[in-house]
């Protein structure tokens, strides 16, 4: 075929003048040379518009390939979507099919809100979550609080209940005092207006003052202390946090004004006892206490020896080592194991001293330390 | 059957402070229950079933504070959480037909419209409404050891100059473990794990015969424990303590490094009831129109980016699994490694806030239950194991003078008497005072009064939830915690001024009684 159309074309052109050729090749941008016959004319002619038409050509093809692929695609396309379309369908008739019992209830629910819904245009046309979401987050980003957090709680607005409000006093006097920590002190207290105006009388300069005494190992008698921590309390100020940072040590917080003959106590607390904020050693000693049996039950056994039950696991761990007959069996036990903690810390714990103030800290430290035991077990049973 | 090296104890502790409020049609906070109900309560009872069913020998503890087992128990709670569970399946209706043209957003609508169908099932047709008889259930099968807590959580370290204010925490609360399991509870969750030496003279009064303290609360005991947190000991009062493993509790706490924090699971923060347009949403967030979380959260973690993609159920759930693997694996090395160094059996103790599983990380029952089988299956290291049969089986143990201490941020009291929240305890101190005088003075005396006086221990109990100071400090609610503090010792003032001049307001108590519902059968004596 492109033979012969070669051959026409060819035809064609030979009926042409020279000069009309000419112009033909100029306008095709053929490369003509001065002196060409109209032969080599014709051929360059037909060359390049052949060579164009089987461009033209190949383009076609590729077109009608394409088409033909689209228009697979589109098939396919819509055999899945219809196929899905039934999937859902039947997904859709199953959950109908089970939530019929519950549509009653719906229903009821439905009723209830209607009055909320009511007046309500369906927008769920332009509601559209984003694939990918850059929304803003409401909440703490904490895990403990995570229970109590419903997002953004600045707008809660509550109704008063007409109970009045709460006393600035209760003009008492009372003083409460807690070792917060192994630092802290923490200690409010409550001065009625008769005994601030009393010793107020006595004073040499018209103040309060807040004494925070160290009474460990002694008896306090209001002037003996250790060391003691004393500030003047601010017009109002009915609280105090004490730092004494000193763990394990006892310590008596007194309101007190100055008169002439000394601090002269308003208010003196109980004394506390900081909490340890580190391991420590210590005679190692076992005790059996069967489980099923009561501890009222372990109580008598124990007999009047037992003056406070603060003292129970003692005393029956002697009388085990003693050993005496008990109705219960019991070992006479000594410990085998090793003290893990010199294993993770050395003796005494000295790694895990006082810089180790919080418990998270306690807890990484004792994690990477365990975690080192793991990965390094094997090595040091075999040392043994 | 294997001979084990040692023993894990997973041990939930499931908590939620006293929320309920007739006096309202809806109230914001209750949804805390409601949410702890869909996503961790009946999640966790349904796994904890199927495990039995399936013959899984499983052992887990969990705690149920008597405040939250009263929510559990109370009618109109149960009435208004289906009333939730309804329209929550009403939303993700609706949300499947929104969603349509979305497939990944669809499957979601999809999973969250069968679970919550599900769940409504299991709440409403499998378990009566009654979620307290499944756990007594479970407990009575030997799969489940309940422990009680303090009755509503109150931080007992800060009543100690009250005796009596901890026994009626103490006894209230075994009390009312008797009633809804059937048995007196033999271990407690002192609220926040916060001790002080002595609090064992109320425990030993109720039995029981453990507390659970945080790894310092051993550690620094008086002597330290030569065999650590990896077994028990006795306190001088002969009740035994148990202390938390640190390296299986960060596992899991931590939200950066622990499991939780991977990106294919569900993110917390990103849910329809912010990201949805507020005509479509309000049916479904509080009636004031405050945008509240729905429960229905489409995204994933994603990483550390706010560019939060779609949750693939199926991805998350395969990462639980692997999670669970790893987590066995650890614990096998763990306790391998504890038993060749120790020459004893240890039990290491792994305690989480119960809601984390479920609500805090959504995939977290599901990594349980794998846990649980690949642990029976697959490994011949340790056993799970109940609290209370690791010391019936191994009755002879140190004994040690804990420490004082909490399991609170810094390891002691700071969390709960600090800046925002130390303005309470004047006011609770002298509500203390007043209940003890109350009790010894005026019971007794009239019908009227007793009545009054039973009124006045409840709102006491219920002032002094650990959880108003903890919010107070953490910031997510305020103005609740601030209100519920301010009313119920406003209550009980009012009830205590009314008793002392014999004017008992009776239709006013009445409104009192049915509001604070909680313990019925109170028992004043106990705060002699």
């Amino acid at each position: 075929m492109p033979q012969r159309k070669e051959t026409d074309e060819s035809k064609g052109l030979l009926k042409k003048s020279k000069e009309e050729l000419l112009k033909l090749a100029k306008r095709l941008s053929a490369d003509v040379k001065k002196g060409m016959t109209k032969l080599q004319l014709v051929k360059i002619i037909s060359d390049l518009t052949s060579k164009a038409e089987d461009a033209q050509k190949i383009a076609k093809m590729h077109i009608e390939k394409s088409k033909e692929k689209a228009k697979k695609e589109i098939e396919k396309t819509k055999r899945v979507a219809k196929s899905q379309i039934e999937k859902t369908k039947r997904v859709a008739e199953k959950v109908k099919s089970v939530s019929k019992g519950i549509q009653r209830s719906v229903n009821i629910l439905k009723r209830t809100t209607l009055a909320r819904k009511k007046g309500r245009d369906e927008p769920e046309a332009r509601i559209v979550l984003e694939q990918i979401s850059t929304k803003p987050v409401h909440g703490t980003g904490d895990v403990e609080p995570s229970k109590y957090d419903m997002g953004d709680m600045s707008r809660r607005k509550f109704v008063e209940e007409a109970l009045g409000t709460l006393p600035e006093s209760y003009d008492i006097d009372t003083i409460f005092v807690i070792a917060r920590d192994p630092e802290w002190i923490f200690c409010y207290w409550d001065i009625s207006r008769d005994t601030i105006r009393h010793y107020l009388t006595q004073s040499i300069d018209n103040r309060l003052y807040i004494k925070i005494s160290d009474v460990t190992n002694i008896i306090y008698d209001g002037g003996n202390a250790n060391r003691y921590l004393l500030y003047e309390i601010p017009y109002g100020t009915k609280n105090w946090y004490a730092f004494v940072d000193s763990p394990e040590r006892d310590f008596v917080v007194e309101i007190v004004v100055k008169s002439r003959h000394g601090f002269l106590p308003i208010l003196r607390s109980k004394t506390v006892r900081m909490p340890p904020s580190t391991t420590s050693s210590g005679e190692v000693r076992f005790v059996t206490i069967p489980f099923d049996i009561p501890l009222a039950r372990i109580k008598e056994i124990v007999g009047p020896r037992l003056r406070d039950i603060s003292e129970l696991a003692y005393l029956l761990s002697k009388l085990q080592e003693e050993g005496t007959e008990l109705p219960f069996p019991y070992v006479s036990p000594l410990p085998e194991g090793v003290i893990l903690l010199e294993e993770l810390w050395g003796p005494d714990g000295q790694g895990i001293r006082r810089y180790l103030k919080g418990s998270e800290e306690i807890l990484e430290r004792l994690r990477k330390a365990l975690k080192w035991n793991l990965s390094s077990s094997d090595n040091l049973i075999k040392e043994r | 059957m294997f001979d084990e090296k040692g023993f894990l104890a997973i041990l939930l502790h499931a908590h939620l402070p006293y929320v309920r409020h007739p006096e309202f049609d809806e109230f914001l906070e209750e949804d805390w229950f409601y949410e702890a109900v869909s996503e961790t309560y009946l999640p966790l009872i349904d796994i904890f079933e199927n495990l039995a069913q399936d013959g899984v020998n499983f052992k887990v503890n969990i705690t149920i504070s008597p405040s939250l087992a009263s929510m559990m128990n109370d009618e109109l709670l149960r009435s208004r959480y289906l009333k939730h569970l309804y329209r929550l399946i009403d939303l993700t209706g609706r949300e499947i037909e929104r969603t349509r043209h979305q497939p990944d957003f669809n499957n979601l609508a999809w999973f969250y419209h069968t679970r919550f169908q599900h769940l409504r099932y299991l709440f409403e047709e499998k378990y009566n409404r009654d979620i307290i008889s499944q756990l007594k259930r479970l407990q009575d099968a030997g799969y489940l050891e309940i422990l009680t807590v303090a009755a509503t959580h109150g931080f007992l370290p800060l009543m100690e100059d009250h005796p009596w204010a901890i026994r009626g925490q103490i006894l209230t609360a075994r009390d009312y473990h008797r009633k809804c399991f059937g048995r007196d509870p033999k271990g407690i969750w002192l609220p926040e794990c916060a001790y002080f030496n002595g609090v064992e003279r109320f425990l030993f009064e109720a039995e029981i015969r453990y507390f659970i303290l945080d790894t310092h609360g051993l550690l620094f005991g008086k002597p330290t424990p030569i065999y650590g947190v990896y077994a028990p000991i006795f306190t001088p009062y002969g009740i035994a303590a148990y202390g938390r493993d640190p390296e299986s509790s960060k596992q899991v706490w931590s939200a950066e490094e622990g499991y939780p924090g991977d990106f294919d699971y569900r993110d917390f923060y990103r849910d329809v009831g912010f990201d949805l347009d507020y005509e479509y949403i309000k049916p479904y967030i509080h009636p004031d129109g405050i945008r509240i979380f729905t429960g229905v959260k489409y995204y994933r973690i994603t990483g550390k980016t706010k560019h939060k993609q779609p949750y693939i159920r199926d991805a998350a759930l395969n990462k639980a699994a692997i999670h669970a693997g790893n987590f066995m694996f650890n614990r096998e090395r763990q306790i391998e490694y504890l038993h060749s160094k120790l020459g004893i059996k240890p039990i290491v103790l792994a305690p989480y806030d119960a809601e984390l599983f479920g609500h805090w990380w959504f995939e977290g029952p599901e990594f349980l239950n794998y846990f649980f089988r690949k642990s029976c299956y697959d490994q011949k290291i340790f056993k799970t194991t109940l609290l209370s049969n690791y010391l019936r089986q191994f009755p002879t143990q140190q004994i040690v003078n804990p420490a004082r201490s909490s399991w609170g941020n810094k390891g002691y009291y700071e969390v709960w008497v600090e800046g925002s929240n130390s303005w309470i305890y004047p006011h609770l101190h002298v509500a203390e005072r007043r209940m003890n005088e109350l009790a010894n003075y005026y019971y007794g005396r009239s019908e009227v009064e007793d009545r009054a006086i039973r009124q006045a221990a409840r709102e006491l109990l219920l002032a002094q939830s650990s959880d108003w100071a903890f919010i107070m400090k953490t910031g997510t609610a305020v103005g609740y915690a601030h209100k519920r503090f301010t009313d119920h010792i406003l209550r009980f003032t009012r009830i205590y001024n009314e008793v002392k001049s014999h004017s008992v307001n009776l239709d006013w108590l009445k409104t009192i009684e049915e509001r604070d519902n909680i313990f019925p059968e109170i028992n004043v004596e106990y705060f002699k």
